[in-house]
């Protein structure tokens, strides 16, 4: 059985002659957690973006589940399971965080009350401020609200751009607990990170991206380990 | 007791008449940033609709209410299939510009549809209710309150639905970030479509509201539309309850200076005012410069 989820394959593009991907390949498996590591500004949120068909690529092909996803619209990609949560602070602001979550759930309409309670019970921080207008959230309130807005549509993969940039060391620790809550559950995730420090025991396989090219890739423990290397690729040394 | 009374029945129901035509027009901004000069176009289409199904068919005035409604619909699908999926499509660099042009397009072509169809002279719609009573020196028309309180009914429900429904829902989500909303699986194209039909329907049924207060001429809906210009932007371009707060002060600060200083200041009151408000609110009552506001 073929249990490869997602596929990009020698992927290219970037923002008319600009070209921000260069040749890109990476797989995620059902039930792995993959992290794609790198320093700011070499294309990984590009590349999630391309994922998510918000950003269109010219070369190489990107699938999911076998079927060829560049070229869709992003909610068709929303529809087959890709849950993607951008970087920074991307909550409907003049809405409330129960309204954010019911945006989530516009797949899955139905049921959408009960959906709203299982997730809030997985984000208890949230539901006691669930009448609040999202404007009023702290920054680590609202990167909860966006995984938890994100988990709505019941993703099979879930694209989470850099979650802990910009927050605090304890509200970092509580962000990654719930990812790694997440992964428990069986979801495939992408996650998209600047800093190794929370990849151990998440993350089951790591790439390592710089200038728009994949540099290195392996087992989480194996890359790590691998000092040197990652070194030069994130830091230049 | 002799100017509280005026004052207060005045601006309640301006006030509500000015929020009902304004709402659509907020709407459409909020989600599309598209300023729609051909609102009243659709004002004067809903009030000769109401007139063709209440005087020329014979139908009450809420049969006329409704199908001001439904052809409002079909009007700004129409619209939107015709004119703005293209522009949408074309994804031109200079959207405002180039929906604003549209639009004036789209206002001769009513009028002259209007004139076409409905001749030159002046009509009128029948009152929803008849008879009055006297407060102290001030007469007070049943339907001034019947269409005051139906504009207050439109403002509760579309209230209600985009807060409550799963399309009202999508539609605040595309407004405050169209790609965000793509990534909760939101149909963008599709709820713009559906804002632009319930935007035509809340303006022609306001229009409607109208009718029954004023004349209709096939170029009516221009004095409407400018004062429904200056409440969304005092209000703060796209905000609904910006639209809504700035139509009732507007509709009381109009109501006070009639009656106090008499009709003909009215207007220059209401733009002194506002140039004071923008001053030091520049965005309006409750407009910020990125963020979504419906």
């Amino acid at each position: 059985m073929n249990d490869e989820y997602l596929s990009v394959k020698e992927v290219t593009g970037g923002y008319g002659d600009y070209i921000v991907i260069d040749g890109v390949s990476l797989r995620i498996k059902k039930r792995q957690v993959v992290a794609l590591l790198g320093p700011n500004g070499h294309g990984k949120t590009t590349l999630a973006k391309m994922i998510s068909c918000l950003v269109p690529i010219s070369g190489g092909a990107i699938t999911f589940r076998g079927e060829r996803i560049d070229g869709h619209h992003p909610d068709q990609v929303v529809r087959l399971g890709i849950s993607h949560i951008p970087q920074g602070d991307q909550v409907f602001t003049q809405m409330s965080v129960e309204e954010n979550l019911l945006a989530g759930a516009y797949l899955r309409w139905e049921g959408r009350q009960n959906r709203v309670a299982e997730i809030l019970s997985t984000f208890p921080q949230l539901e006691q401020r669930k009448q609040v207008a999202a404007r009023v959230l702290s920054g680590g309130e609202r990167r909860m609200l966006a995984l938890a807005r994100g988990l709505m549509s019941s993703p099979s993969l879930l694209i989470v751009d850099e979650p802990s940039l910009g927050l605090a060391p304890r509200m970092r620790e509580t962000l990654y607990d719930l990812l790694k809550k997440i992964s428990v559950t069986g979801t495939s995730m992408l996650l998209i990170e600047e800093k190794t420090s929370h990849l151990q025991g998440l993350a089951d396989y790591v790439y390592v991206m710089e200038s728009g090219k994949i540099v290195l890739n392996g087992e989480t423990a194996d890359v790590l380990n691998n000092t040197d290397e990652l070194m030069k690729a994130l830091i230049g040394v | 007791m002799n100017t509280f009374v005026p004052i207060l029945y005045t601006g309640v129901v301006l006030g509500s008449i000015f929020a009902a035509c304004s709402v659509g027009l907020a709407l459409l901004y909020g989600t599309l940033r598209f300023l729609n000069l051909a609102h009243g176009g659709f004002l004067v289409i809903g009030g000769y609709v109401a007139w063709y199904v209440t005087s020329k068919l014979g139908m009450p005035f809420s049969v006329g209410f409704l199908i001001a409604g439904v052809v409002g619909m079909g009007v700004g699908l129409f619209t939107y299939i015709i004119i703005l999926r293209p522009l949408l499509g074309i994804g031109s660099p200079r959207w405002d510009i180039a929906t604003i042009i549209a639009s004036v397009g789209m206002a001769i072509v009513i009028e002259a549809s209007v004139l076409e169809i409905f001749g030159p002279r002046l009509k009128s719609l029948p009152a929803a209710v008849d008879g009055a009573f006297a407060v102290g020196f001030t007469v007070i028309r049943y339907n001034a309150l019947f269409v005051g309180l139906l504009a207050i009914g439109i403002l509760v429900m579309t209230n209600w639905y985009l807060k409550n429904t799963k399309n009202g829902i999508a539609l605040r989500a595309v407004a405050s970030d169209i790609n965000t909303a793509y990534l909760m699986g939101i149909p963008g194209r599709k709820i713009f479509a559906v804002t632009v039909a319930i935007s035509s329907a809340l303006t022609t049924t306001a229009g409607v509201l109208l009718g029954s207060f004023y004349f209709l001429r096939p170029d009516s809906g221009q004095n409407p539309m400018l004062t429904a210009i200056v409440v969304v932007v005092f209000g703060g371009l796209g905000s609904i309850r910006g639209a809504i707060a700035a139509a009732y002060i507007i509709g009381f600060l109009q109501a006070t200076v009639s009656v106090v200083f008499g009709v003909k200041w009215a207007m220059p009151a209401l733009f002194a005012f506002m140039i004071i408000v923008l001053i030091f609110r520049p965005y309006g009552l409750y407009g910020k410069p990125d963020e979504a506001r419906i």
